[in-house]
């Protein structure tokens, strides 16, 4: 018997679902996109539990008549292609005649349509038809899907919590609003509007009831158009800049999609403007020839290609660039910027070492040099070693070398060793120390191993005057979207622990009313912008995170800098403060301190074993 | 265009203008000053854009001729370099001379320096404005109140507003306030004149640079103002600047009207005391002083987990009151303590967690501090 057999089509649907699919946000999109492919003028949409118990879209669309109505669950049943000519114009979101029967087959859905004359309602459940009958003639379409996943409960398992799937739901209708601001929109979850557009095809508004007011007052638009493609580009003055990507919209023939190559031709427009890892607010409205798009790269038709890309980029890029500097004349910029800009920057890197500094508590120093001169014994001015992470923030001169593997033999006693018993010989170029022991030769570099010694103080010592705070004559006010402030809004009790008073301050805006008295004055708006940027990527925020910033600051400008003379017993106080440091092995930037050569090395190196 | 000039006169009138001279810009004109050349005398002009600093040297001073126009016209000149040769020429008379269009030549005794220069053409038009009812004030009053006032304007760009001086006249009284949202200053002054309601923040930055201009001068300065332009005018120096765009948090509610304990100290000798204890507030280390007000005497002390301890007794010349122990910033006192003219100076709390304010015999100014809360 043939064992190859064409599979069901409840089976294939099924499938076709673990594509398109994912979570209650991806049912939104593909009904959503729906509607508006219907030319509905107003959608709004009804959410239980943010979607995993109920999603309700209704529409004032075209409708569908009974037969339609079935029809519409078949899987490839689709109104928007009729011949293979169309695949290559689609002005359609949706096409593959896909979603419908794939969202069918995972839940229990109620449809209630008409064109305006007579109404059906029909009830699929697990993908099979249920119950039709006649219903109301309310011109346009209203789509219930209920428990969803109900069948597939893998799927269902990895649904994340609540508010998390709202948040995808919320950043999908932020970003199909952006692209269709000739629709109202309207999202409620639980009873409790979320926010609302007013259709009235008005970009500016649009932004302003997604992300408030004060950005969109700092919006500016520029036309353009040549033979190949026109766009509309809304984009921010640099002065408005966020920490994610995610604020950056792009919408090709009204669809929404990714295109990185696009996004880097944006940012390469802000270069120079925006301090390092802050992104603007911009929404990119592209129009082509469907011939020159392929939306067909993958179901969630997030991707795209794009003829004439390079050239796309050129002009976007040139286009912003020249208007930020054209922005620059206006008076509203002020010159002295860059002063504060430096120290943005600073901030930035600093709070990036954080992450780097925590994990990397363990270093294999003292072994992995042997791995390295063995791979490449002539190349000795190479440095002796450093970790992975903190190679991606330092410069080093000779940055093509690879990273080191972790020896998986080295026994874990080792790590926590503090340094051995050292006896000094002499300092070199007035920048490192030699020492020596039995196991041979040690160079410690001054500086780090000063900042070293400082930092660990510093951080002792900070701890001890955490609970100094102000509350602010004139509270800090911050803006958000919607998905992110719920998230933030969660979080408001443990900001309390690093004594940051936040209050929610309408539905997406937050203020701050009482600040620790450590955040450097005038800094603190940035400092709460970086804090709030780790509770959105979900981490968690303690002050010992916080006070690294300020540690690593105050031990490097209070170390002994290279090319500086000390004398023995200076060296030996400074080798005796390494040796009680809890990590003596890196510098709080991540840099080694000190670098170990075994006699057996140095016997190698002069190749008296082999 | 030629001329000569009386080069101290000269040096003098760049000296001000080059108080707005970009330093950093996307226009490269705009590291000129621009010279004009008139039949009267001649005009220098600097702006960043921001700021605008005009000034005009009449060919004669008291009599004495210090400017000889051999060709009128105009320049633009690269400012540092203008004032850095003329700085260190020490001849009486410098000779000015525009060649080509590009070309400035200076000339003294042996010397003949040709400097590089923007065509004057494409230095932008800026436009100077004026009212017809200006507010006049005196200049030492105008110097005393900028000082009094910008020392508590926030230094960070990350709320804008909060780094300008908010000006409001309410019913012919005038009031100036300034926060960084750790202290606050206000001063205020009853107009002898009407005036029309007005409100609006200038840069803190720019009123430092004006105030440095005048301090030396006497007279009355008129201060004309559009929507978004205010413009200072004294003798033959127009100085303009921006304003800041925005509503001026309200303050008024902010500084408490009831007292549960005052004190009056000798102002030196109290600046004397907090600048000793704040030797211990290097940077990065804790900045907070702590007052125990007792009966008899006020102790003030510095504890800084990373350099160590002080501790200070001061007798207050009176005090009445329930006491209290209460902590802040040091520099925060200081600044507020400097800026005030009159010998004895009045401290007034409201609580231990409670904003408390300065005063002096001199009611037209306040300064407010926010105390630290210990959590």
């Amino acid at each position: 018997m043939a064992q190859i057999q064409i599979m069901s089509s409840s089976l294939a649907n099924k499938i076709a679902a673990g594509e398109v699919v994912e979570r209650p946000a991806s049912v939104v999109k593909e009904l959503v996109e729906n509607s508006i492919d219907a030319q509905s003028t107003k959608i709004d949409i009804y959410l239980e539990e943010s979607g995993i118990q109920s999603i309700k879209i209704i529409d004032n669309g075209n409708g569908m008549d009974d037969k339609d109505a079935i029809l519409a669950f078949e899987r490839h049943a689709t109104s928007k292609l009729l011949n293979e000519q169309d695949l290559f114009r689609i002005m359609s979101l949706g096409f593959r005649g896909e979603a419908l029967p794939s969202i069918a087959s995972v839940s229990d859905v109620h449809l209630v349509t008409s064109k305006g004359d007579v109404g059906t309602y029909v009830n699929f459940r697990g993908g099979k038809l249920v119950k039709k009958e006649l219903s109301h003639a309310r011109r346009g379409t209203e789509i219930t899907v209920n428990s969803l996943f109900f069948n597939t409960p893998a799927r269902l398992k990895y649904l994340k919590a609540v508010n998390t799937e709202l948040s995808y739901t919320i950043d999908f209708i932020n970003k199909i609003a952006l692209s269709h601001p000739q629709i109202a929109f309207k999202l409620v979850n639980n009873n409790r509007a979320l926010l609302q557009t007013n259709g009235n095809n008005n970009l500016i508004n649009v932004l302003s009831s997604l992300y408030g007011v004060d950005i969109a007052k700092k919006i500016k638009v520029i036309d353009y158009e040549d033979p190949y493609f026109k766009f509309k580009l809304h984009y921010s003055e640099p002065e408005i800049n966020r920490t994610t990507r995610n604020y950056i919209t792009l919408i090709v023939n009204d669809r929404m999609v990714k295109n990185n190559e696009l996004t880097k031709a944006i940012l390469e427009g802000y270069e120079t403007y925006l301090p390092i890892n802050r992104y603007p607010v911009v929404v990119l409205n592209l129009t082509v020839d469907p011939l020159l798009v392929d939306v067909n790269v993958h179901p969630a038709k997030l991707e795209i290609r794009l003829s004439n890309l390079e050239h796309l980029k050129t002009v976007i890029t040139d286009i912003i660039h020249k208007k930020l500097k054209e922005l620059l004349y206006v008076p509203k910029v002020i010159f002295n910027t860059p002063e504060v800009k430096e120290e943005v920057v600073e901030n930035q890197q600093e709070f990036d070492f954080l992450k780097l500094d925590i994990k990397e508590e363990k270093s294999e120093y003292s072994h992995s040099f042997k791995n390295e001169l063995n791979a490449k014994p002539n190349d000795v001015n190479r440095p002796l070693y450093y970790q992975e992470n903190s190679f991606k923030k330092e410069v080093y001169t000779n940055n093509e070398a690879d990273p080191i593997p972790i020896n998986e033999t080295d026994p874990i006693v080792e790590i926590k060793q503090k340094i051995p018993k050292l006896y000094y010989i002499g300092q070199l170029a007035g920048t490192y120390l030699l020492a020596q022991n039995n196991d041979g030769l040690y160079l410690i570099d001054q500086h780090a191993a000063q900042e070293r010694v400082n930092y660990e103080y510093y951080l002792k010592k900070f701890s001890q005057r955490t609970n100094e705070v102000y509350d602010l004559l004139i509270p800090l006010t911050f803006e958000f979207s919607l998905n992110e402030a719920i998230n933030i809004e969660e979080n408001i009790n443990n900001l309390l622990h690093i004594n940051l008073n936040v209050e929610k301050f309408g539905l997406n805006s937050f203020i701050v009313t009482q600040v620790p008295n450590w955040f450097k004055k005038g800094n603190e708006k940035m400092i709460i912008e970086d804090i709030f940027s780790y509770v959105l990527a979900n981490k968690k925020v303690d002050n010992s995170i916080l006070f690294n910033d300020l540690a690593i600051t105050l031990s490097c400008k209070r170390s002994i800098k290279a090319n500086h003379y000390i004398n023995e017993f200076e060296v030996k106080q400074l080798l005796f403060d390494l040796e009680q440091c809890d990590n003596p092995y890196t510098c709080p930037h991540g840099r080694p301190v000190i670098i170990h050569m075994s006699i057996a090395e140095i016997e190698h190196l002069f190749k008296r074993t082999l | 265009m030629k001329f000569k000039i009386q080069n101290m006169i000269f040096s003098d009138a760049i000296n001000n203008v080059i108080r707005a001279l970009s330093t950093k810009t996307p226009m490269p004109i705009l590291k000129s000053i621009k010279l004009d050349l008139v039949n009267e005398g001649i005009y220098l002009t600097a702006s960043d854009s921001n700021i605008t600093i005009k000034q005009f040297v009449p060919t004669f001073i008291n009599d004495k001729q210090i400017l000889y126009i051999e060709e009128i016209g105009n320049a633009a000149i690269p400012g540092r370099l203008l004032q850095d040769v003329l700085r260190k020429v020490n001849e009486e008379f410098v000779e000015i001379a525009l060649y080509e269009d590009k070309f400035i030549k200076i000339n003294f005794k042996n010397s003949d320096y040709t400097l590089n220069c923007l065509d004057v053409r494409e230095y932008p038009n800026i436009n100077l404005i004026s009212s017809n009812s200006p507010i006049k004030i005196e200049v030492n009053k105008l110097v005393e109140l900028i000082r009094q006032t910008v020392i508590s304007i926030s230094t960070n760009e990350s709320r804008p507003i909060l780094t300008g001086v908010n000006l409001k006249i309410v019913n012919n009284t005038m009031y100036c306030i300034s926060t960084d949202s750790y202290r606050l200053s206000q001063k205020v002054l009853n107009l002898d004149y009407e005036l029309p309601n007005i409100n609006i923040v200038i840069p803190g930055k720019s009123l430092i640079e004006f105030e440095k201009i005048i301090t030396n001068s006497n007279g009355l300065v008129d201060i004309h103002l559009t929507n978004n332009i205010i413009s200072f005018k004294l003798d033959n120096i127009i100085f303009q600047s921006r304003l800041l765009d925005g509503t001026y948090p309200e303050t008024s509610r902010l500084i408490p009207k009831d007292f549960g304990l005052i004190q009056e100290f000798n102002r030196l000798e109290l600046i004397e005391v907090i600048d000793r204890v704040s030797l211990l507030s290097k940077e990065g280390a804790s900045n907070i002083i702590k007052f125990d007000i007792y009966e008899d005497k006020t102790i003030i002390s510095l504890d800084s987990p990373e350099i160590g301890k002080v501790v200070e007794e001061i007798v207050p010349k009176k005090q009445e009151g329930s006491l209290i122990r209460i902590g802040f910033n040091s520099k925060f006192l200081l600044d507020a303590l400097r800026v005030l003219n009159q010998e004895n100076i009045l401290v007034k709390f409201t609580g231990e967690v409670r904003p408390f304010i300065i005063k002096t015999d001199d009611d037209s100014v306040t300064q407010l501090i926010l105390p630290v809360r210990i959590e």
